[in-house]
């Protein structure tokens, strides 16, 4: 039987298999510290590094194989009775540390990476050594004090002499907080100090996860019910498909009736025949139909079941999606001496991988907030009345269908005085508003970008972008955040997500005469409302807020046409009122990743397939408010046609001499393109809008005469600015380019950068320049 | 690696390689690989009269509703279609090749295979049969310019042009990116 995981590389699997075991070693690990060894604690430890340890063998990780050898022996020894303190589960937690990092690395980077840091692994696999013999000689020392003692020696030993030194102050050899990206052309050498200070929820590792090949793991019990209802689909359809026949068989006899009826002439006989023939055949086609419609509904239930069953599939618990955390309380709080106890809930519910994939993050970023904002000093909530140990609570479940996460502490609050003073501060509302402000509209500013209330930066926080970022995750991932807060008894983060990103619910409305669909977790309201005030700027009130009407088929670049005047059907999104041909319905649609050969398109988010089968595009509102409100979209920003620079396409079959016109003309702030030879800048010219075109003329397939020659005879293209720049210098190459419709002929053997920017300046104007030293 | 500053670009030397590189560039073009023997499909597109090697015509379908892409609008991207429950992006052969003639006549699809998976929709005006490849094929005046064809032939209806394939998708994937 298929395992499913014949596409995966053998270092794919060594990634399954460490992010399994290092999530076991991890949380094993916590609980060790928490609590008196456990004999089952101790054998999940040695197992977790023991089968990693064998996983990395077999991929040939020696160095892995060495660090993961070394924790074994550890745990091994600690069964023995070799106890680990606290002090070595640093060392060891610093080893899964190293573990994690190389699971978020490329394949193709591994002995790179490894290479990179083969000496800190080496160092962290010695220390752990070295623990361990410490460990060694401790009992062998205590075991001689045990002889000695049974010998009745009059003095006791000095303990000091046999404990090893467990306030080792040599640093734990332990990886940067995140893996650092590696190049594929050169390898980078990963400077710990320059990376702590690093944002720990950067989207770096988010982007390596999502750069690798994705894999979805199946138990075999699940594999065995997939294929088993896929097969039961098969089976259905296939009925379907014989009922064509059985159809068109009747047809068939329908019509013999009906030609027998005609052939009857007046014969009473005749037509009784004709009567009862029919008769049958409409009792045979009732029949059918009743049958069709028992193997239609058996054909829903299993596609139905076969969609629950592979979303199933993709379900993962939602501890998955945090095993971190319990890592970094303890570190934390640590680290800012408070003292904190964790507790989570609700573990179990079912969470889409995709959305597990995003959770982390935010939470991290909530507990961390936590701890170092809400969460007082042991001896200040005890002069608060509170107990020393804070309790952090982390619940999730579903509720409406939905995700629904909650992290809450039972800190110091949220003082809404100190967030009126810091809106007036940063002039972020009129002050004479600011005082009528409701605590919930207050507590909204915290999501503000750069708002913090904090007055000094630390590592952890204060620099004002940390629930921004918060919002922004929970957002790109389909979700919404609230805060509650009481003054002096906590603060409380409610977080609201899909359980599945698979399915969605959307509208789908008519703009510019095509059909599209909205996500509706991105509409705030729909209402149809009549425009007022300026023709120019048109807006429409709602929730007492005026809102920007932006028309939907303008902004997707489908129409020009004014608004209609009446009432408009609106969609409200991020404080805009985007205005539509009509609303269509509401509807539920499996959502597909758009084709990777369009590359991003503005606007647009994914795709799917209606109940007809045919295609529909799902519309990136998020992109699309960032469009409405002036701001360079994530799509546009990528693009050359995003900026406000004359755009210029260059044509040379040399890639030396492209790239140094390039770069020539980037310095000088103009945006290029470039393409090889004429064919290519032709298909350019006729898919995308420039300001001038610098052509060579001698390349293959259509050459630059030829392709100026096109230039002048399109409609659209004839009046665009067209330089030549050739190695042909003789006059007759000179004037048979500007017969061809150049404005400039340039020759290479003469070249001046100054007399070729003055050239593209006499043409389109000046650009901007690039800053000097600035990247190109 | 240092890298050379701009304003000596061309009072220096020429580059290294860079008049090897010229050199392979300007020679005359190879001649084109004969195509291989097998079958061939033929259709129609405006006063085109088209063949393709059957093993990249994947399949002939009625013609598919077309969900227009955003800001694609009047490029050679034509915008969606769904093809046996796949979404594909369906791409106008007649704006590639320029063939401004009656751009609606389109009654079928013909899909399209870049590769194994890679699929691509595209209208075009009829299917004309099926038939072996001829031995014959010449390089005879054509109505497109010669990069876009690997020869053409004559059979009893006509002239009709076979396109180079390879080029047509590397031309179609540059116009749609």
């Amino acid at each position: 039987m298929s395992s499913g995981f014949e596409d995966s590389s053998l270092f794919d699997l060594f990634r399954m298999e460490a992010e399994e075991q290092v999530r076991v070693l991890q949380t094993e690990l916590i609980q060790l510290e928490s609590s008196a060894a456990s004999a089952a604690t101790l054998e999940a430890l040695m197992r977790a590094s023991h089968s990693l340890k064998g996983a990395a063998r077999i991929v040939g990780l020696d160095l892995v194989v060495r660090l993961t050898h070394a924790m074994e022996d550890r745990f091994v020894a600690a069964q023995e009775g070799r106890v680990l303190d606290s002090a070595e589960i640093d060392r060891v937690l610093a080893a899964t540390d190293w573990l994690s990092q190389l699971q978020a690395v490329e394949e193709g980077n591994v002995a790179l990476w490894l290479d990179s840091n083969a000496a800190g692994i080496e160092a962290c696999a010695a220390s752990l050594h070295a623990q361990t013999q410490a460990a060694e000689q401790q009992i062998q020392a205590a075991d001689s004090v045990n002889e000695q003692i049974g010998e009745g020696a009059d003095q006791p030993a000095q303990l000091s002499e046999i404990t090893p030194n467990r306030s080792d102050t040599n640093p734990i050899p332990r990886p940067a907080q995140r893996p650092a990206a590696i190049p594929a052309s050169a390898p980078v050498a990963i400077d710990g100090d320059a990376q702590s200070g690093q944002d720990i929820f950067s989207q770096q590792g988010t982007e390596e996860r999502a750069a690798r090949e994705r894999t979805v793991r199946l138990t075999a019990d699940r594999f065995d019910n997939l294929l088993s209802l896929s097969a039961e689909s098969l089976v259905s359809a296939r009925q379907l498909a014989t009922w064509g026949e059985v159809l068109d068989r009747n047809h068939r006899a329908i019509g013999k009736a009906l030609e027998m009826f005609e052939d009857s002439g007046e014969s009473g006989q005749a037509r009784a025949a004709f009567r009862g023939e029919l008769e049958r055949q409409v009792a045979a086609l009732a029949t059918e139909i009743a049958d069709l419609d028992q193997v239609s509904r058996a054909n829903e239930l299993t596609a139905e079941r076969l969609y629950r069953a592979l979303l199933g599939g993709r379900l993962r618990p939602f501890s998955e999606g945090i095993t971190g955390v319990a890592r970094l309380v303890r570190d934390t709080s640590r680290e800012l001496g408070k003292s904190v106890k964790l507790e989570i809930t609700g573990e179990s519910a079912r969470v889409d991988r995709d959305i597990l994939d995003r959770l982390e993050a935010p939470i991290s970023h909530l507990v961390t907030n936590a701890i170092d904002h809400g969460i007082e000093l042991p001896t200040q909530r005890i002069a608060a009345g509170k107990p020393a140990e804070a309790h952090l609570r982390i619940h999730a479940g579903h509720e409406n269908g939905r995700l629904v996460i909650t992290v809450r502490d039972d800190g110091r609050g949220i003082d809404p005085e100190q967030i009126r003073e810091r809106i007036i501060r940063r002039n972020l509302a009129p002050p004479d508003t600011v005082p009528g402000l409701s605590e919930a509209e207050l507590l909204e500013f915290l999501f503000l970008p750069g708002f913090s209330t904090r007055d000094t930066i630390s590592v952890l926080s204060g620099r004002g972008v940390g629930l921004n970022a918060v919002q922004s995750m929970v957002q790109e991932a389909g979700g919404a955040v609230l805060v509650t807060s009481n003054l002096g008894a906590g603060t409380v983060f409610r977080l609201t997500l899909p359980v599945t990103r698979s399915v969605i619910r959307v509208i789908r409305v008519l703009a510019g005469g095509e059909l599209f669909s909205v996500p509706m977790v991105r509409i705030d309201h729909v209402a149809h409302l009549e425009p007022e005030g300026d023709l120019e700027k048109p807006d429409v009130r709602w929730n007492d807020r005026a809102h920007p009407v932006i028309v939907l088929a303008s902004i997707l670049g489908l129409s020009t046409q004014p608004l209609p005047k009446g009432p408009l059907p609106v969609l409200f999104s991020g404080g805009f009122a985007f205005a539509v041909d009509r609303f269509v319905d509401q509807a539920e649609l499996s959502v597909r990743r758009l084709d990777p050969r369009l590359g991003k398109i503005p606007g647009v988010s994914a795709a799917s397939l209606d109940e007809n089968g045919f295609p529909l595009l799902i519309l990136d509102m998020d992109d699309l408010v960032q469009t409405a409100a002036g701001r360079p979209s994530s799509s546009v920003m990528s693009s050359p046609d995003g900026s406000l620079a004359p755009h210029i396409l260059v044509v040379d079959d040399s890639h030396t001499v492209r790239e140094m016109e390039r770069r020539l003309l980037v310095r000088s702030g103009y945006t290029v393109s470039t393409a090889q030879n004429g064919q290519e800048a032709w298909n350019l010219l006729r898919l995308k809008e420039y300001d001038l075109l610098i052509s060579d003329v001698d390349m293959p397939q259509m050459n630059g005469i030829e392709l100026v020659g096109r230039v002048r005879a399109n409609p659209r293209l004839a009046r665009l600015p067209v330089i030549i720049l050739s190695y042909k210098d003789r006059e007759e190459d000179r004037r048979r380019g500007l017969e061809a419709g150049a404005d400039f002929y340039l020759t290479k053997g003469s070249f001046d950068n100054g007399t070729f920017l003055q050239a593209v300046v006499d043409l389109i104007g000046d650009a901007a320049p690039v800053p000097h030293g600035e990247d190109i | 690696m240092s890298e050379p500053r701009p304003d000596s670009l061309f009072h220096r030397p020429l580059p290294p390689g860079y008049r090897d590189e010229l050199q392979v560039l300007m020679a005359p073009e190879p001649a084109k690989p004969a195509p291989r023997k097998g079958s061939i499909l033929l259709f129609e597109l405006g006063p085109l009269r088209l063949a393709l090697p059957t093993q990249v015509a994947f399949a002939i379908s009625p013609l598919l509703r077309i969900a227009h892409i955003p800001h694609r609008s009047g490029t050679v991207l034509l915008g969606l279609v769904a093809f046996r429950g796949e979404i594909l992006p369906c791409c106008s052969l007649a704006r590639l090749l320029d063939v401004t003639q009656n751009e609606t006549g389109a009654a079928r699809m013909l899909i399209l295979q870049e590769s194994p998976g890679r699929l691509w929709a595209a209208p075009i005006d009829a299917v004309l049969g099926i038939r072996l490849v001829s031995d014959d094929l010449s390089q005879q005046a054509a109505p497109l310019a010669p990069h876009w064809l690997a020869g053409s032939f004559n059979d009893d209806s006509g002239a009709f042009h076979l396109l180079d394939n390879q080029n047509l998708f590397r031309q179609i994937t540059l116009a749609t990116a």
